[in-house]
């Protein structure tokens, strides 16, 4: 039980990280090797905001989600454009945004290395045990959780009861068709990148509220990511979120029943499994 | 309304059109009539921004110039295509297909008067709001597909095949409904294979031979036209009335 509640809490930051993924890629078009350094950048500055000027992390995710915001429309616009402009099809797109985020990824690895070395960071944010079920849990992990589920419901409802956030979806599900409703495909998908980073950025953040981060790690949480919006099926909001419980839960089983060093090869295994059994993701349809 | 002069369409090396010229007026029922390859979709795509035109063309919509803006910009001047192959989101409900057919700047506001207006064409679409298009049979697609472009509160209505994989009953109703669209003031635009139903419901026609308009008349002429019998009507067909020319 205690293996449950705990993965369940994690799983909730993941399926954040996971859902900022799955909207680059599955609406945008771009397999964003680099998502996990926007996290690790959203942990430096939410630990920079608590530990100098003593603001809560959670009031830090208002300033910190727009400004994710914007620096992912920048890469987009920068980074990005180009490659999309001149991308033929799907697959030659996928092939060059793959190698230009790998090689971002590096470089944002190597600005963030520079800055802060590579020493692990923490800081205590709700320090306190939290009981639920009678068994004691960190309250900032119950905290982080709350709020990624708040996140992710508004992330819901924006998608599948506004305007703009159903333009989002049929940008993901069909771009010919987009265009003939009068949806600027192009602005669409940026903006879908762009939201999909502050999404990241807000699972780091609250990440950073129970987790000891370091500059390099960014690329274990894209893999993660990676696992996640596979399992649940590329674009799929409500697979990427069940697929983010069911890899925390596994994780904390295999850290608690077996050995913490395998939870990495946990993921994998997970990922084979799914790879093998559901390529579709684990609510996704066969395509016929 | 819609102005189409001397519009040239141009695929590698590969003239597709060349030269076209036709308008659509308001409430009125234009049928394009050609072979297959004639270049017909073409026409449909280069109004729509969905393939550029050649230089020289000139496409306009209600006086001002279109040709050469992007596809979603088109649809605010007032023209919509429901697309070969209906080009509906198939992962998406009937409900949020229609909902995204009035994003369109011009149609939000009257986005409810005109949903209840599809929902009269095709009721069967109000009966079957929250279903997944895509579980839908080939007909309601097609409601899905036409109901969505009239969401966008166009002045021109353009087909692209629509009968295309509809039974000869589905084919019969969908043309009925046309006729209704264009009653309500909708002026359509209609590439058809099936020229004797297009015919009918029909105000005027283009014949469409390799890439250039080979003629222009009125339906009731052209379905008495016998090369126009011979060519698309399968030789002297149903219509028995003799051809006087």
């Amino acid at each position: 039980m205690q293996i449950i509640v705990t993965g369940t809490l994690l799983g909730g930051t993941y399926a954040l990280i996971a859902l900022g993924l799955t909207l680059q890629y599955g609406a945008a078009r771009i397999m964003n090797l680099a998502n996990g350094e926007t996290l690790v950048a959203a942990c430096f500055v939410s630990f920079w905001l608590f530990t100098a000027t003593g603001v809560n992390p959670l009031l830090g995710m208002v300033v910190i989600a727009p400004m994710a915001l914007v620096i992912n429309w920048l890469i987009y616009a920068w980074l990005l454009r180009p490659l999309v402009r001149r991308a033929k099809n799907r697959g030659m797109l996928e092939v060059d945004s793959i190698l230009a985020t790998f090689g971002l990824l590096f470089l944002l690895q190597g600005l963030m290395l520079l800055g802060f070395g590579g020493a692990y960071f923490s800081y205590r944010f709700l320090a306190e045990p939290f009981l639920i079920l009678g068994e004691p849990y960190g309250l900032n992990r119950v905290v982080a959780f709350v709020a990624a589920v708040i996140v992710a419901s508004l992330l819901y409802l924006f998608l599948y009861h506004t305007r703009q956030g159903t333009a989002v979806r049929a940008v993901a599900v069909d771009p010919a068709s987009a265009r003939l409703v009068a949806i600027d495909v192009a602005r669409t998908a940026a903006f879908a990148f762009a939201l999909g980073g502050a999404l990241t950025a807000c699972g780091g953040t609250l990440l950073s509220t129970f987790y000891t981060f370091n500059a390099s790690m960014g690329v274990i949480f894209t893999m993660k990511a990676l696992i996640i919006v596979i399992m649940g099926g590329v674009g799929d909001v409500r697979g990427a979120t069940l697929a983010a419980l069911i890899l925390g839960v596994t994780e904390t089983a295999v850290a608690s029943l077996i050995d913490p060093g395998l939870t990495l090869a946990a993921n994998y295994a997970l990922f084979v499994l799914v790879l093998l059994f559901r390529p579709q993701g684990i609510l996704g349809r066969a395509s016929a | 309304m819609l102005e189409v002069s001397n519009l040239g369409v141009r695929y590698g090396r590969h003239m597709a059109l060349q030269g076209v010229s036709l308008h659509v007026g308001k409430g009125e029922i234009s049928v394009m009539l050609g072979a297959n390859g004639a270049g017909k979709s073409s026409l449909l795509k280069a109004v729509a921004g969905i393939v550029p035109s050649e230089p020289g063309t000139e496409i306009r919509m209600n006086g001002r110039v279109i040709s050469g803006l992007a596809a979603h910009l088109i649809v605010e001047h007032g023209i919509a295509l429901v697309p070969e192959g209906r080009g509906v989101f198939g992962e998406l409900t009937v409900e949020e297909n229609l909902a995204l057919g009035a994003f369109a700047k011009r149609a939000r506001g009257s986005e409810q008067s005109t949903l209840r207006l599809v929902h009269e064409l095709f009721p069967r679409l109000a009966e079957r709001k929250r279903q997944q298009v895509r579980t839908m049979s080939g007909g309601e697609q097609q409601m899905v597909a036409i109901g969505r472009a009239l969401m966008s509160m166009p002045d021109i209505l353009m087909l692209d095949e629509p009968s295309l994989g509809l039974s000869p009953l589905l084919s019969k109703e969908l043309f009925r409904s046309l006729k209704k669209i264009a009653a309500s003031g909708f002026g359509i635009l209609l590439v058809e294979q099936n020229a004797r139903l297009s015919l009918k419901i029909a105000d005027r026609g283009y014949l469409i031979e390799n890439g250039a308009i080979a003629g222009e008349d009125t339906a009731h002429n052209l379905r008495h036209n016998p090369a126009v019998i011979n060519a698309y009507l399968g030789g002297g067909g149903a219509d028995q009335t003799p051809a006087v020319s």
